[in-house]
């Protein structure tokens, strides 16, 4: 290649990733005001752009003639979308301020699942596409290569933005008090302003930046429904990787993730993924709080609502647990042969949730990418059996190899940072698993998932399987209930009340989280390799988000303080599902509400229910 | 060998020399007193030789090993013991498993999977709580515990490792009268009966005078004086930079 044609084709595709860009600095900016304000980070972010995406593409279609019309519909569709922001503001958000990190952002995720099922009932399951737009729908000649004239109009846009924050948080009042609300919030209400007015209005411009970034990609790409967590997550991304609440870290951080895309699609298609995560990767362990983020506070522990001490089980919970083990093994008889699909799946997804319990409750770690193990284990199991022709029991071992190994990988980066933070790389490293079972599909076979994943012939029967299920998961989940009891776990339940004083005891607390994700993630690959063998196939689902998010509230549903909790909520949540999946198409709507209300409702979770009987009934 | 020795100790924030080239020595059985006006240095220096901050330079050894710079769960490993301005204890576990906690720390058996924790050093764990005196509340949730208690559990967890040296801050910060003369005397207990060194620092001056063998008085990151505390007392520096802010002393008697 010739020196100028290397130059032109450089620059034409550094011009591509700052369009690119452009769309990505406007979500992840409105996702990094908002959390800088309410300390919330909003899952439903995403879901305000693929709104943008739809709301703009029925106002063009009514006004989008002119250059003039279909400017005109971007900002309506804007306008449009920070009205549904304010809205989800004040109805929900404004009730989950002060509930913990995990029911803010499972609340949130509920609103994702609620615009999902609504989304597809009004404007159809089906991508939409919109024309382009009328007098930037040419192409000019730079240095030889053809740039869409809508690409340099995305750039200009994002400049404008930029331009028009700077001004706005630097030269008025109402910036002045989103930047004091952002680094001091206790000093904006001892200067008495309404702060719930400025929480709304804060939640408004970001979502109105949301809907103008989806309404701007109109004429890119088609409005899908998988719109919204596939930006969410590099929003995500961009928000770790420039700093919470940090406007120019956002625009930084957007650019260097187009850009990396925009040449790495070129030059290593395959790896482009591995790319990110290693800048994140990197980024994070040199500045745990991102380029420009401002490193979190040490906060003084929560040590408002401490959990009462560990309690071995007395007698009754002994009864109880008998009793479940008992009802596990006759189960298959009372209820009928037909039962045992749903009860393996149950016994699969209570060792699941219990990991994900040992975790959150027993070290304190937010995770919302515990899918990742899950789906490791199954992806293990499902390759194991496809390239290797290896047999279920070899199959089953390597699950929570490949579960272990995963968390090995990703928890090494996680225990470094904490609380949201923690929770939001879980996230990424998760959906970034799903993106490569997803595109690599010489190797899982991609969308069409691995299939032919059976049991070995003597465990055929769906009852016998079942019982092999039952009783590996029923000592998986002793295992991880005694080793909560052990000192490997009481150091962990320290970790959690107090990293500083664990220090000062000589527990490297880094590593004890560490090992402690590992464990889970063992745990979790376990659980997925029996999955993959009840299903008989893999696909992508188990590593996404939807499968995290299943386990946690599976989690919050059984009751966060009770070692049972996980099994109780596997056995409800499976069961709604499956009653909700026979009576409406909508499944996704009902979750979310459902999700919702929990949160909202209960925001201390349904251990917190027993505790507002027990005083109602004392007072 | 000095139980602690810190030579030519520095850490700045941006452009304050929080820590300004602080050198001093701990012998055993020795209680010294660091004291010195509201952002003197005292904390960073403490979290400096605690490991908690980087220092800039300088060098911390305790009993002739060096730690500079190492975490504090390494440096717990060299025999020190730390207690907090501010409580920090396991507030979801009972005194009891707070120390059992410790002690599985310090036997090198926290990653154990095997035996749950509450049969392990249970008995070790009950002699220390009973030597600081809180034998009935053993096995009380910690959340249920009066501040004074507290202080009390954060001593009995920083004994845990047989330590040569404690570091207190503020050992009595947040306690009623009574309970002050109580946790000081606790404290000289276990400096005659062990030997353990103790490094404090302190606001109350009763305690500074009437408990510590030395005092070492700290001023903008430097040490502007040291010595018995009749000697610091007669200072007229110290008068001048610190003890001129209570009345020319008056609070000192």
């Amino acid at each position: 290649m010739a020196l100028e044609d290397f130059v032109s084709f450089i620059v034409a595709q550094a011009i591509a990733g700052l369009a690119s860009a452009a769309s990505l600095f406007l979500i992840a900016v409105g996702l990094s005001i908002v959390f800088g304000v309410t300390r919330v980070v909003n899952f439903a972010h995403g879901s305000l752009y693929m709104l943008g995406a739809y709301i703009a593409y029925s106002l063009v279609a009514v006004m989008g003639d002119s250059f003039a019309g279909y400017l005109l519909a971007l900002l309506l569709a804007a306008v449009a979308v920070g009205i549904i922001g304010g809205v989800i503001e004040s109805t929900l958000l404004r009730r989950i301020y002060h509930a913990p990190e995990l029911f803010q952002l499972l609340a949130t995720f509920g609103v994702v699942l609620i615009v999902q099922d609504l989304t597809r009932t009004i404007w159809g399951p089906d991508d939409l596409f919109a024309p382009r737009m009328p007098g930037l729908d040419g192409a000019i000649d730079i240095l030889g290569h053809a740039i869409p004239t809508y690409d340099l109009f995305l750039i200009g846009v994002a400049f404008a933005v930029l331009g028009g924050l700077w001004l706005l948080f630097r030269k008025t009042r109402f910036g002045v008090l989103l930047r004091a609300a952002t680094e001091d919030r206790q000093m904006v209400s001892a200067l008495g302003i309404d702060q719930r007015w400025l929480f709304t209005a804060a939640f408004v411009l970001g979502a109105a930046l949301a809907g103008l970034g989806g309404a701007l990609q109109m004429p890119r790409q088609a409005a899908s429904l998988s719109m919204d967590l596939s930006i969410i997550v590099d929003a995500f991304v961009v928000v770790v990787i420039g700093g919470m609440g940090s406007i120019a870290g956002a625009f930084i951080a957007a650019v260097l993730i187009s850009e990396l895309l925009a040449f790495g699609l070129v030059i290593f298609p395959q790896i482009t993924l591995v790319l990110i995560f290693l800048v994140m990767a990197v980024t994070l362990v040199l500045k745990p709080s991102g380029l420009f983020g401002r490193p979190e506070f040490l906060t003084a522990e929560d040590v408002r609502n401490p959990d009462p001490p560990l309690q071995p089980s007395d007698a009754i919970a002994k009864a109880g647990w008998r009793v479940l083990l008992a009802w596990g093994l006759v189960a298959p008889f009372v209820l009928g042969e037909f039962s045992t699909v749903i009860l393996t799946e149950i016994a699969i997804l209570a060792l699941f949730a219990a990991s994900l319990h040992f975790l959150i409750w027993g070290g304190g770690l937010i995770t919302f990418g515990h899918a990742a193990y899950f789906g490791l284990g199954a992806y293990g199991a499902g390759l194991a059996v496809f390239h290797l022709s290896a047999g279920m029991a070899p199959a089953l071992l390597l699950a929570p190899v490949a579960g272990a190994l995963g968390a090995l990988l990703f928890g090494w980066f996680c225990v470094r940072l904490t609380g949201i933070y923690m929770a939001m790389l879980t996230l990424a490293f998760a959906q970034i698993a799903w993106s490569i079972a997803f595109q690599w599909i010489e190797f899982t076979g991609g969308d069409n998932g691995i299939l032919g994943v059976w049991p070995s012939a003597w465990a055929s029967d769906p009852t016998v399987f079942y019982y092999l299920a039952f009783l590996v998961c029923a000592a998986m989940i002793w295992a991880l209930r005694h080793v909560m009891f052990s000192p490997f776990g009481y150091t962990l339940r320290g970790t959690r009340d107090s990293a500083l004083r664990s220090s000062a005891i000589g527990v490297d607390v880094m590593r004890h989280r560490w090992l402690a994700f590992t464990l889970a993630g063992a745990a979790a690959g376990v659980s997925g390799g029996f999955f993959a063998f009840a299903k008989g196939s893999v696909f992508p689902e188990v590593l996404f988000v939807s499968t995290s998010v299943d386990g946690l509230v599976m989690v919050l549903l059984g009751g966060m303080q009770s070692m049972a909790g996980p099994i109780l909520g596997a056995i409800a949540y499976t069961e709604i599902q499956t009653e909700l999946n026979r009576v409406t198409d909508l499944w996704q709507l009902v979750l979310g509400v459902f999700i919702v209300a929990l949160v909202v409702v209960l925001p201390r979770g349904l251990a917190g229910l027993s505790a507002l009987l027990v005083r109602r009934r004392t007072s | 060998m000095s139980v602690l020795t810190v030579t030519d100790l520095a850490k700045a924030y941006g452009g304050v020399r929080a820590v300004d080239g602080v050198s001093f020595a701990v012998e055993a059985g020795e209680r010294v007193a660091l004291i010195g006006p509201n952002g003197a240095g005292k904390t960073t220096l403490f979290n400096a030789i605690h490991g908690q901050v980087q220092p800039d330079a300088g060098r911390v050894m305790v009993r002739g090993a060096e730690t500079t710079g190492q975490a504090p769960h390494r440096v717990w490993r060299h025999g020190v013991g730390r207690t907090f301005q501010i409580t920090a204890t396991f507030m979801s576990m009972t005194v009891l498993e707070n120390v059992q906690v410790a002690l599985a720390s310090y036997h090198r058996s926290a990653l154990g999977l095997g035996q749950a924790l509450r049969h392990r050093y249970r008995d070790e764990a009950l002699a220390l709580i009973a030597q600081v005196g809180l034998r009935d509340a053993a096995n009380r949730a910690v959340s249920e515990l009066a501040y004074g208690d507290l202080k009390r559990l954060e001593l009995a967890v920083a004994l845990t490792n047989a330590p040569a040296l404690l570091l207190m801050d503020e050992p009595t910060a947040g306690m009623a009268g009574d309970g002050r003369g109580e946790m000081m005397k606790l404290v000289d207990r276990l400096v005659a009966d062990v030997g353990v060194a103790v490094l404090f620092t302190e606001h109350d001056m009763d305690v500074v005078f009437g408990h510590a063998d030395r005092v070492i008085v700290l001023d903008r990151g430097r040490i502007i004086a040291s010595g018995a505390p009749d000697v610091v007392r007669a200072d007229k520096g110290v008068r001048a930079v610190y003890l001129g802010t209570y009345d020319d002393g008056a609070v000192v008697t």
